[in-house]
């Protein structure tokens, strides 16, 4: 049995921690609600955005452009964006491990290179066998603009100029705060999978003309497609830490609760004890009479 | 209001939505100066360059935004922007 003292201790440093971790939920909890907004004000965009490219560049009518073009895929990036900080649950982990199924399936047929965003991605796939292209690793909630613009002009490049084939990008997408969804998207080339039948007006015109109406388009939405994984990604990741460290809030409880109830009984125990030994002395010093 | 023929405007930044509004005029500086929209516009695809949207809602009120860039759809009744603000550059 341990002495009181040492449980005393152990009780005093779980609530230590439990502190620490109920700080840490407030502090998810505000930068989530902030993540949770942003993503929230920037869906209608997102949303309505690849309809209007879409719509767009089917009214134009066949206009080629390099963002378009698809390719035999011999040599492919992925981008694959973490947290740069742990304690957030299986975030991290569930979303690598995805990656990395990901990564073995398209190696097969093809070369792969990464661009990990975030320290998790980043220590990550330094001790693996991958080619890293250029990583991105500190505080990118700081700077998401400058980092899906620098992005963006690196991967445009990379695959105007046909050093790469096709650009997938691996993230958390924030659905709800319960579970992220991991998803796999195809960056490059543009997606024109997806053809719904939109209402057909009389044939627009083009101010001016439409190659570079769908130039400008497709550089917009690019850039901004960068800046809307990062951000869903920041967003999940608050929600993921939120939820782990309540958890982890809760657990400190019913362990403190349990140590205690613990305590309780071996204090009581030692003073039944004690009295015990009383008693038996007043017995045995009544007995010889004194 | 009146039976006024009116349009629906949408403008929409990467930040968020700008702008949900009937309206029946809409100003915005094209690619060669400065484009007036009236209800009825033939369909026209075309780019906004920095400058002011100028809109008259139904009620009559004026409204202005200042805009860096964008792209223009009209489509029938409806006009729906994408643009690009001022100070979306300098955010951090």
């Amino acid at each position: 049995m341990p002495a009181l003292i040492d449980l005393r201790r152990r009780i005093q440093s779980i609530r230590n921690t439990q502190q620490v971790t109920q700080a840490m939920k407030t502090v998810a909890t505000a930068r989530f609600k902030k993540a949770h907004r942003q993503v929230m004000e920037k869906r209608p965009f997102w949303h309505a955005f690849p309809e209007l490219a879409m719509s767009l560049s089917r009214a134009a009518g066949g206009v080629w452009h390099p963002f378009l073009e698809i390719r035999p895929e011999k040599r492919i990036e992925v981008v694959v964006i973490t947290a740069d900080k742990g304690l957030c649950g299986a975030f991290n982990s569930n979303l690598l491990s995805n990656a990395v199924n990901f990564l073995q399936q398209k190696k097969s047929a093809a070369e792969v290179e990464i661009i990990p965003v975030g320290r998790k991605a980043s220590l990550y796939f330094k001790r693996h066998e991958f080619h890293i292209d250029r990583s991105y690793a500190d505080r990118i909630e700081r700077r998401v603009p400058e980092v899906s613009l620098e992005l963006a002009r690196h991967l445009q490049h990379r695959f105007v100029f046909k050093e790469v084939d096709a650009v997938y990008v691996v993230y958390n997408e924030f659905k709800s705060i319960l579970a992220p969804k991991i998803t796999v998207d195809r960056l490059l080339p543009l997606g024109a999978e997806s053809i719904a039948e939109t209402p057909v007006y009389l044939q627009p015109d083009w101010e001016p003309e439409a190659r570079k109406i769908i130039d400008y388009l497709l550089r917009f939405y690019l850039k901004y497609q960068l800046q809307h994984y990062l951000i869903e990604s920041q967003a999940a990741e608050q929600a993921a830490r939120m939820l782990a460290m309540e958890n982890a809030t809760k657990n400190a409880e019913e362990l403190i609760a349990d140590l205690v109830l613990l305590l309780n009984k071996m204090r009581q125990a030692s003073i039944t004890r004690e009295l015990l030994e009383i008693q038996t002395a007043v017995e045995a010093l009544r007995q010889q009479g004194v | 209001m009146s039976n006024e023929a009116r349009m629906h405007l949408r403008v929409v930044s990467p930040e968020r939505v700008l702008v949900e509004a009937e309206v029946l005029e809409v100003q915005f500086p094209g690619p060669d100066g400065y484009l007036g929209i009236w209800p009825g516009h033939r369909p026209l695809n075309t780019f906004l360059t920095r400058g002011e949207l100028i809109y008259r809602t139904v009620l009559g009120r004026v409204e202005t935004l200042g805009v860096r860039g964008g792209v223009v759809q009209v489509a029938g009744d409806k006009i729906i922007m994408f643009v690009e603000m001022e100070e979306d550059d300098d955010r951090t």
